[in-house]
This record gives C-alpha cells, structure tokens and sequence, in this order.
C-alpha cells in the first residue's frame, strides 16, 4: 500500500460504519473468477464477453462486405466460417447475408455498446468512484453478468440452426419476423433471437437498478451529487433511460412471440401468403415500430452516454484541466436523455404514420442538437490551452469527440422530415450511425479501456501497440462509413445483397470497394488491441497507484483491487473531482480528498 | 488486397516487438509515455486532419456526380433547396470545429514547461454557444416544417390520377383507376388467382367464395384422412401435417365468413371493370399529378423512387400515400441531367424495406409518358373487366 492512500487514515470520518477492508476471505477459484459478487470482477467478466462478442460481430461484417465488394465471387474465407449450405463455393447466399447483416447489428448495439460498455464500466466506476465498497447488491450483480452471459450463448447458438438465425435485420419488423414462410430465418432462429433478448432485458434491468441504487445511495461522505465525476452522471442517467425504456422493449418482443407462437394479431392483418389468407386480422405492424422505438431512440443513447461520461473524464484528466462547463455538461446530459424520449417518431416519417406526428418529430428531434452542440463546444474549450497528454485514452477520447461532431451533423439531415423522404433507408443512414453511435460509443470504449485497465489488471498496456490501434481504427472509420453517405445520396438502399443488375447505381461499383478494405484494415487493427490486451493482462508492465495523476476516488485505491476496494476507512470527498492545474497548488492535480485550503473557493 | 493485408500485419508484428523491447527497458518509475511520443502523436493528429479534409473534399469532387441525382419530380426541388441549406451548414460546421480541435491538439500537446490554464467554466461563452445553436436550429426546424407541409399536403388538384401500387414478395403491381379515375375497393379476402389484388365487385366476391368453399372442402377431406392415419398410430411425420393442415383449414373458414359479410354489405362493391392493371411496368403521365396509395399483401415494402424524391412504406393492413407530379421523360431527363454533369440510364422504383430474401432483386421500371402517350397507353391496356371476363 502506498503512503499516498496511508494519508486517508488521518481525515478520520468513521460514518459508513464497519469495515470489510480487512476480512478474511475464504474464496474459491468458483467464487473468485466464476460466480463473483464483486464489483471489479463483474466488470472484467462483461469487458471479456463483450470482446468476444464484438469479435463475433465484427468478423460478421467482414462476411457480408467481401459480397458487397465483390458480389458473387467466392472467398474460401467465408466457406470456412459458413460452410457449402449458406456459402457454397464462398459465395454468400441472400438469406445469410441478411441474416449477418440482422446479427451483427444485433450484437454490436445490445450485446457489445449496451451490455458491454454500461456493464463494464458501471460497474468497474460507480463503486470506485462514489468511494462504495461495492455496489448495493453484488448478487443482482452477479445474476445480471450470467443472465447477459446466458443471452449471448442463446444469441450465438441461434446462428447454427437450421434455417440460420434471425434474419428479418436488427429491428425484427412483423410480418416478417413473425412468418416462418417469409424468411427461413423467422423460424427457431427468430425464436432463439427473442428468447435471447428477454433474457438480455432481465440482465440490463438488474444492472440498471443496481446502479441506479448505488449511486443515490452509497456515496462516501462529501460526495454530493455535484461533486460527482461526469462518468457517474452519465451512466446513472444511462441506467435511468434503460429502466424507462427497456420493459418498452420486453412488451414488444413479447407480443411478437405471442404473434408468432399463439395465433394472436397484435402485428398482423389483411396477409396473403403462400396462396393462403391469414387468420390474423386487426394487428398493425406500426404498433410494433413504436413500441421498438420507443426503446430503439433512448437506446441510442444508453449506448452514446457512457462513452460521453469516459470521455469527459480522459479529456479531462489528460489535458491536465477542469471539464469545461461542469454544470453545463450535466444539464446537457438531463436535457438529451429527456428528449430521447419524445423523438423515436424519426425512425418513421415514411412507414405510414400519420404526417403530422412527422412534424412533432421534427421539431423535438433537431432540438436534441442543442445540448449535443453545447457538449461538443465544451470538449473544444477543454483542450484549448490544456497541457494534453496524448495517451492512447486520450487519442480515442478526441477520436470520439470527432466522430460525435460528424455522425452528430449528419442527424440534421435525417432528422428533417422532408430530407429523410429522399434518404429513409439509404447508406446515408448506415454512414450516419455507425459514425455517430457505432464507432462513438467503441471510441469511448477503447478510451476507457485505455485509461482504466490499470485499475483492471494493476498493469498497463502497451501504448506503441495502442497507438497504432488507433490510427488502424480512425482512418478505418472514415475511409469505410464517410464513403458510404455518398451512395445513399445516389439513392441506394441498405441491406441491399447486390447492387450489379441496377443501371442507376453503376459507376459506383469501386466505392463498394474501397470501403471493404478499409474494413478490413479496421478489423486487423482490432486484432492488434485484442493481442495487446490479453498480453498486457499477463505481461505488461505494472502501474502505480495513480499513473494519470487523477483526482479521482478509484486512484486511492490499492492496486491490488482487494475486496472492499479500500484497506481502512473509505475515502472522504472534499472538493470536485477536476482540480487539475488549480492555482495555489505546486502539482497539476489535486485528489477529491484534500481538504479545501483556508480560503479556497470550490471554483465551479 | 492480399498484398495490403500482408503488409498491415508485417508492419503490426514490428512495433510490437519494438514496443515490447521498449516496455522491458522501461523502469517503474518512467513516464508512460514519452514528451517525444506525444510530440509525435500530436503531429500524426494533425496530418491526420489534414488528410481527413482533403480526402473528404476529393470525394465531394470525385463522386460529387452521384450526389442527388436531377429531381424528376416538381417537388423535389424544394427537397433539394432544403438539402443544400443543411449541408452546406453542416459542412460548414464540421470544418470549422475540426479545424478547432486538430489546431488544438497541435498546438497544445504535452510539453515541458506547459502549464495547463484553470478555466472551469464562462457563463458568457457558454451563453452563446448555447443560443447560437437554438436559433439556428429552430430556423432549420421551422424551414424544414414548410418544405414538409408543402411536399406531404399538396394542394387538391381535381386533375390528380389515383395510382395503386401494390407490393409484394418480390415483385410490384400498378393498379390504375381507369377511365372514372376511381380506384376499385380492394380487400385481400377476395383474392384469387385471377384476382391478385384483390379487387372488390359483385363477381370477384362470388368467385373468391367458390374457391374459399372449394378450398375448404378439399382440406377437410385431408384433415379426415390425416386424423385416421394418427389414430391408427400410423403417425411419423403426420402430425406437422396435420397441424398444417388445421391451420389452413382455419384460415380458409376465417376467410369464408369474412366474405359473407363483405357479400352482405353490398355497399362494399365497387366499381372496378374500367381499372387496368399493368405488372411489368410502372407508366407516369408527365405534367399531373399522382395520388398513390400504397398497399402490401404480404410484409412491408418500401416504395421509394429516387429520381422523385418520394418514398412511403407499403403496410399490409393500411393504405399509406405520397403525391407528387412527374416533369421530365427519360429523354428529357437525359438533358436534364448531362446539363450538371450527371449521367441518367433509367428510371426505376426499388424495394426499400427489408422484405425477404430477394429484397435487392424488388424493382419495378419506371416509364414517363406525355399525356396522349399514356393515354394511349391506357387505351390499348386490357382492363380488370376485360381481364376477368378472359379468364
């Protein structure tokens, strides 16, 4: 134990009662690594399963880029993975690639940005942040990470059945979703999907509500609500969202199974198919688009606001300076998550909902650009005239900035009634997001990973090797989705098998390909961070106590990450967590626990 | 491709070496990373800027040509207006804040001596940058609203042709109004094989019931047969068919009664023999406007036609719409087109809804006509009467 954290002892504050510090505890390899209540595990254990599944995802769309590339010519690649039946000679068959093309996204949003990033990092910050000894319940906890895990094998297992996996694209819409005879893909695999997500919604809302309580309830002495880091505002108003929103989406799925499995027709009506007329009579399918978005548009943000949080944080803490506009950055956050709410309608200016919520839509959506244009001018303000360490965290925290700016403009355009007219469903829309929630949320990912696996693994990874990760994946990001608003404004539609037998998108055949390679190149890239992380965790070099010199809690502790997080007592909060380069103070940070000096104003 | 691949990962295995020989010499005590990297970071930072906006800027040259093509349709150009506004905004503030944050990276990277300012926060600064935003937006919003009422209401023209487009797993079907320009009521009940959209008069109900009955009996027949099979244990494989079976049967009866009450509400026919049905083409009459209704039969389609700005789900259950008037033939369109450097082959209505496997292979071509063109057209056309009568 350092004398840095030795120093705490003096503060002397006994509320808090008890101390775990010390415990003997009689821990099995079960109980340690497998069935753990413990905060930092728990994270560990979402952080690997979330790696693992974006491998899963990210190796999808290089299946379905190389068809995209090069349509009809055969990859002993993908015959490898996918075998004669759904890609005979390597040639990808229609009902796969839209299946990939389902899968991936599924992955990507549920399992990797929202289970992934919120649960690793919510739980590795909020107790180690707030100065909690763990969260309120480490056996939600628990059951949260093995229900998510229980999903994720569900979701794969759905891969390999017969028929293949979901394949009506990530939004699953009715009918076809709900017919077997549609599309192979909506028999057990559309099953499997669903089962899974239920699964996955239990997980994500335990999580929530363990954070939420944490955070309301488990602050250290001196840590007030605005003395709370960014990241803790971000993933508590994260969680908040999901509990709104996510039983949204279990009702939705629910009555999908009921369409499916008991007649029922809450989604179905006037289908002829197959030469027969269904029964099902009364649904509408435009029920099922609300209630998906309902989820669907906060759900961009329960992916976006946790990268914002671990951004603001690296921002701050490398550019040696306060985050700008403290306050306002919290207002920003409330006001985003509030409208996120009343915006889904943008999802469908043009499957027949009524115009006049189109112009509602409108409205409320172009305003969400308000607050997201404070955020971003903040983070300028913040680096200008900082000292910027550019650590790997750092280059993905402004890498993410970047990449919030433009994915963040182009929302203008399709947030626009009239504009989406032309562009509903194009590539513009698939350029749009991946920039803006895709590649945003894994920038803030990569930047968390980065900045805390110190706090982690007790180790660092290796920062040349993280560098280049880090150019690989920009220039990867850019050279393949700044392309693809290019080819949506020619019009072409997404989830497209083929673009070759259409005259009107000739011409057009080598930006197909130039953004398959930068894929590629992207991918390679993340190789390396994945090589890099699993060799760090065993041989990289050993980190200090508080290797960013950081004024936040999570660096009082040892770094060893015992249970209870704190040897002793719990730290006591004293100030806000961005004194960085105060005057008054010789070293450019000063820890949430030093006592305001005579006189010193808290000075935000 | 291969060769870049090679290379990427020879280049990989380097600088892992290198950064694993580095780490092993690093002492515990050492920076991170070094005041010479970050120098080099920053300056990677700012190439990369300046790559990032010179390959944005020669893609807005190189494929600049794909970018909208010329509208075809009188409405589009208040689409593109409204586009242009926005992206040139957009452009606008994409340059100047990444110009903002490369400069700053490069200008403030980790140094010496450097000391980082206290500046936690300026209510002036963030007072501006908060309603500098709104008013602009809120001008967009209100811009954006009138372009939408204009395109989405437009005004009553008693000279609007009523379309009915009609989608399906993987084809199109346009149903024109025919010479009292009104659309024949359509009820997916009344579907046949001579009657594939469904359209309701007094002798396509009648028919539509013969078969419905005639269905019926037939599954009935096989339900009896099957339920013998499974009593007699005689049951591997019977009972999926069975249960299929079953199901039909349910929905053929579903399907008798509704067109029993449909026959009882005479109100319900229509008048549809002068309808024309055409599947293989999409004809557009220049100069007047198209009141389509839109309709599926079995998941949802999206019928979106590019060159005239105009797109609207098909929704098996509802009828949604979209009007918008057609001003240039292909020939024109040509012209139209070479005069801003644009090629233009043809027109075309593509599927833009997920729908199924062979969702990319749903299109429709799309032909404009002069008025005495496509009044011919529709002239020399079979109608619905002449087409069921045929049968």
């Amino acid at each position: 134990m350092s004398a840095h954290s030795h120093g705490h002892e003096a503060h002397g504050h006994d509320d808090h009662g008890h101390d775990h510090g010390h415990h003997e505890h009689h821990e099995t390899f079960i109980t340690k690594y497998i069935f753990s209540q413990d905060h930092k595990m728990i994270a560990k254990q979402f952080l690997i399963t979330a790696i693992i599944m974006a491998v899963v995802g990210m190796g999808m769309s290089i299946l379905f880029r190389l068809q995209l590339a090069w349509p009809g010519e055969g990859f002993a690649f993908s015959n490898f993975f996918l075998g004669d039946k759904f890609a005979p000679e390597g040639v990808l068959t229609p009902d796969m690639y839209l299946a990939l093309v389902t899968i991936h996204g599924t992955i990507i949003v549920f399992f990797v940005l929202t289970g992934g990033l919120s649960g690793t990092f919510s739980n590795l910050l909020i107790p180690y942040q707030l100065g909690a000894r763990d969260m309120a319940s480490g056996l939600l906890n628990m059951i949260s990470y093995w229900l998510f895990f229980i999903s994720s094998v569900i979701m794969i297992a759905s891969c390999f059945v017969e028929g293949g996996p979901a394949s009506a694209g990530w939004t699953v819409y009715p009918p076809l979703s709900a017919l077997p005879q549609a599309i192979p893909g909506s028999g057990l695999g559309m099953t499997l999907w669903l089962v899974s997500m239920a699964i996955f919604i239990a997980s994500s809302l335990l999580g929530s509500l363990n954070y939420i309580v944490t955070v309301f309830n488990l602050r250290t002495k001196g840590m007030t609500m605005t003395r709370m880091p960014l990241t803790i505002w971000c993933f508590l108003i994260t969680a908040v969202l999901g509990v709104l929103s996510f039983p949204v989406l279990l009702s939705c799925a629910l009555l999908l199974m009921f369409d499916r499995s008991f007649g029922t027709a809450f989604y179905l009506s006037d289908i002829f198919m197959s030469g027969i007329p269904l029964e099902a009579t009364g649904g509408s399918p435009l029920l099922f688009e609300h209630l998906f978005w309902f989820l669907g548009h906060p759900e961009v943000y329960i992916i976006l606001l946790p990268a914002l949080g671990l951004t603001s944080e690296v921002i701050a803490t490398n550019s040696r300076k306060p985050i700008f506009g403290y306050r306002a950055m919290i207002v920003s956050v409330l006001a985003i998550a509030f409208l996120s709410f009343i915006v889904w309608g943008h999802h469908m200016f043009m499957t027949g909902m009524n115009p006049f919520l189109g112009t509602v839509f409108t409205f409320t959506t172009l305003l969400i650009a308000i607050p997201s244009a404070i955020k971003v001018f903040n983070y300028l303000a913040t680096i200008w005239k900082g000292n910027l360490r550019l650590t790997p965290a750092m280059m993905f925290a402004i890498g993410m900035v970047s990449l919030f700016i433009s994915g963040g403009l182009t929302g203008l355009i399709l947030g626009d009634s009239a504009l989406d007219i032309n562009i509903h469903d194009t590539y513009f829309v698939v350029g749009h997001f991946h920039i803006v929630m895709g590649a945003g949320a894994i920038f803030g990912m990569f930047a968390g990973v980065y900045h805390w696996f110190p706090r982690f693994y007790g180790k660092f990874m290796l920062p040349k090797m993280g560098y280049l990760h880090f150019w690989m994946t920009i220039t990867g990001v850019y050279g393949v989705f700044f392309p693809m608003h290019f080819l949506g404004l020619a019009g072409v539609p997404r989830r497209y098998y083929s673009n070759e037998e259409y005259e009107m998108f000739q011409g057009m055949e080598n930006i197909n390909v130039i953004i398959t390679c930068f894929a590629i190149m992207a991918s390679i890239g993340q190789l390396i961070f994945i090589f890099n992380f699993f060799y760090s965790i065993f041989k990289g070099r050993k980190s200090s106590q508080n290797p960013w010199g950081s004024n936040t809690l999570e660096w009082t502790a040892p770094v060893e990450r015992i249970h209870g997080n704190w040897e002793g007592k719990i730290p006591e909060v004293h100030r806000w967590p961005y004194d960085y380069s105060k005057p008054g103070y010789d070293v450019d940070f000063v820890d949430q626990t030093v006592p305001l000096k005579d006189g010193e104003s808290e000075g935000h | 491709m291969v060769l870049i691949t090679v290379l990427i990962v020879i280049v990989a295995v380097a600088k892992v070496m290198r950064s694993h020989e580095l780490s092993a010499k690093m002492a515990n005590d050492e920076e991170y990373v070094s005041l010479s990297e970050i120098k080099t970071q920053g300056f990677l930072y700012a190439l990369f800027g300046v790559l990032l906006f010179g390959t944005l800027l020669a893609q807005m040259v190189g494929w600049g040509e794909f970018i909208l093509p010329v509208s075809a349709a009188e409405h589009g150009d208040k689409i593109d207006d409204l586009f242009w506004v926005t992206m040139y905004l957009i452009l606008f503030v994409f340059f100047v804040t990444h110009t903002f944050l490369f400069a700053f990276i490069f200008k403030y990277y980790e140094k010496k001596d450097q000391k980082a300012l206290w500046f936690p926060h300026n209510n002036k600064l963030e007072m501006a940058w908060t309603v500098i935003p709104a008013i602009v937006l809120l001008s967009l919003v209100f811009y954006g609203l009138a372009t939408w009422d204009d395109v989405i209401n437009p005004k009553d023209d008693k000279n609007n042709l009523e379309v009915e487009l009609v989608g399906e797993q993987f084809k199109w079907t346009a149903h024109y109004s025919g010479k009292d320009n009104q659309l024949g009521k359509v009820n997916f009940s009344a579907i046949t094989s001579s009657n594939s959209l469904g359209i309701v008069t007094e002798a396509t109900l009648d028919s539509a019931l013969v078969g419905t009955i005639a269905s019926i009996a037939q599954l009935e027949g096989q339900v009896k047969v099957l339920d013998s099979l499974v009593e007699k244990a005689e049951w591997s494989g019977k009972l999926e068919e069975l249960a299929e079976a079953e199901s039909q049967l349910s929905a053929w009866k579903a399907n008798e009664r509704r067109l029993k009450k449909l026959i009882a509400e005479k109100a319900n026919y229509s008048v549809a023999e002068d309808d024309i049905i055409i599947r293989d083409t999409l004809f557009l009459c220049k100069g007047r406007n198209h009141h389509f209704s839109f309709r599926s039969k079995d998941v949802l389609h999206g019928a979106y036609f590019p060159h005239f700005r105009a797109q609207m789900n098909c929704v098996p259950g509802i009828t949604t719409e979209f009007t918008f008037k057609p001003r240039y033939t292909a020939e024109e369109m040509k012209i139209e087109a070479a005069k801003e450097g644009k090629t233009f082959y043809s027109y075309e209505l593509v599927c833009n809804k997920i729908c199924g496997a062979s969702h990319y292979k749903m299109r429709f071509p799309i032909v404009v006509l002069e008025q005495k063109d496509f009044d011919a057209k529709m002239k020399a056309a079979k109608t619905f009467g002449e087409e069921i009568a045929g049968n």
